[in-house]
């Protein structure tokens, strides 16, 4: 794998700021919540890539599956936490500390009970389990038009509608690395492909929206026009790094048996 | 509250151990090259949690045997007939004998197997001893499933006043993300390929997967009991 055009740690570092505040900012337009999504399943997808490439015992998808579900009960634990405290304002900030809670306590168990040896494995579960948390709060956001946890519990949680969140959060996440990785996976094709994958899904997002919203189409028009760009920026990246293989035939050198 | 604690703890850890009962064979399966179900354990054991939770909300009215018994029956057939088309693929279509390498003879037909599995194999399709062991393991799974389900049905019916649709279907979220959750805790521990309960491999994985489903258990089943409590 060649080494990561932007670092880390400054993807997390503004992933969970602007995931927060565009959380936040969700009262006065839901752009804001499609710019949170974006950029937490730009973190969750960065960090599979790290975490994906040792052998934890089972294939990539599940890894997510467990921590999208962990982050929707650190959701549902946080709604308990928010009615019996009466907190509105601060049920996102709860969301994410339930979230960290419970991703290192499942971290330990992997560590000390099935004995898997990965360093990084507690801060990349913790991480992941914040980024599928703030994906789910934001697509429940910008279908609930606001953070107030008492219209989101009618409109999404009700209904049935926050497994299909989850589900969806899933797919962004771990579609990408899954689709990929291998011998030349490179960071800018991985995130391009994650973030058409999420304008594709906050397509169907916004359609849900029409039951909430009239601002409905604005959103299903930024999506489009956020997909078409970053499919385009997807195959023109695939073509980049192809372009080796094309033009000698030969299988490439250069990071093979990385 | 207690008994809500109590049901989800003893719904997820017969979740847990039902899951080491599936004979889980994983891609190589897929390509006739292992024995067992060509998918991954976490997929068919939210495939069994869905059919279990479908048909658990329809009989939720009745007595509780009921329940539990028709969450159990569901996810059993769900089980069977996925088996059953798997080697009916495996047989028909591929054009191979159902036939594993972990163990020479089938305990339940007596049937020596090791001139039938391919060179360089580890078996192909689902042999009957790992048959009845998903069967089995689908029985416990559906269990677990239907109790944590009645559980958190009756914790909320006695709480709030909803119609039956929305109860069933926020129950219905909370009972299928056990599901997840402990499918993967699972097949962590168990680490690739398992052929049920007459395989070697069992015996030595089943004692850590039954504490730390246990462990998960209580993480969730307190978490549950803190949003049921907020309501």
């Amino acid at each position: 794998m060649a080494d990561d055009i932007i670092p880390h740690q400054v993807i997390i570092l503004i992933s969970i700021l602007v995931g927060v505040l565009g959380i936040y900012l969700s009262d006065i337009s839901g752009i804001f919540s499609i710019v949170a999504t974006v950029f937490a399943i730009i973190l969750g997808t960065n960090t599979l890539r790290q975490v994906g490439r040792y052998s934890l015992g089972t294939g990539v998808p599940s890894i997510i599956y467990m921590l999208t579900a962990s982050g929707v009960v650190s959701t549902f634990g946080s709604i308990g936490i928010s009615f019996y405290f009466n907190q509105i304002v601060l049920f996102p900030v709860i969301c994410i500390v339930a979230s960290f809670l419970i991703g290192y306590l499942i971290s330990l168990i992997c560590k000390y009970i099935f004995k898997i040896k990965v360093e990084i494995l507690s801060k990349s579960f913790i991480i992941i389990c914040i980024s599928s948390v703030i994906a789910v709060l934001s697509m429940s956001s910008l279908i609930a038009t606001t953070y107030n946890i008492n219209v989101i519990f009618d409109t999404v949680i009700k209904n049935g509608l926050i497994i299909f969140l989850m589900i969806i959060t899933v797919m962004a996440i771990q579609n990408p690395y899954n689709s990929c990785m291998g011998a030349n996976e490179e960071q800018y094709r991985t995130i391009s492909l994650a973030i058409s994958n999420t304008f594709l899904l906050l397509m169907i997002v916004s359609i849900i929206c029409i039951l909430t919203s009239p601002h409905w189409y604005i959103y299903l028009i930024i999506s489009f026009i956020g997909w078409v760009i970053a499919i385009r920026k997807y195959i023109k990246y695939s073509m980049q790094q192809a372009a080796l293989i094309k033009w000698s035939g030969l299988w490439p050198k250069l990071n093979e048996g990385d | 509250m207690i008994t809500l604690l109590l049901s989800i703890i003893v719904g997820a850890t017969l979740i847990g151990i039902g899951v080491h009962f599936i004979p889980v064979g994983g891609a190589p399966a897929a390509l006739s090259t292992s024995a067992g179900i060509p998918t991954g354990a976490p997929m068919i054991t939210i495939g069994m949690g869905i059919t279990s939770i479908l048909v658990t909300s329809l009989t939720i009215n009745q007595s509780e045997i009921i329940v539990l018994l028709s969450g159990a029956v569901a996810s059993m057939m769900m089980m069977a007939i996925t088996m059953f088309f798997s080697n009916l693929m495996h047989i028909y279509g591929v054009g191979v004998p159902l036939a594993s390498a972990t163990f020479q003879k089938d305990p339940i037909t007596g049937f020596e197997q090791e001139e039938y599995v391919s060179p360089g194999t580890k078996g192909h399709g689902i042999p009957t001893v790992s048959f009845i062991s998903g069967l089995i393991g689908s029985l416990l799974g559906g269990i677990g499933g239907s109790l944590a389900y009645y559980a958190l049905y009756t914790q909320i019916v006695s709480k709030v006043t909803w119609s039956y649709m929305i109860i069933n279907s926020v129950v219905a979220s909370l009972s299928l993300i056990i599901f997840i959750i402990i499918a993967v805790i699972a097949s962590y521990n168990i680490g690739g390929t398992i052929q049920g309960f007459y395989d070697k491999k069992f015996m030595k994985k089943i004692v850590t997967g039954t504490i730390s489903c246990f462990l998960i258990a209580i993480l969730l089943s307190i978490i549950y009991v803190l949003f049921i409590g907020g309501l």
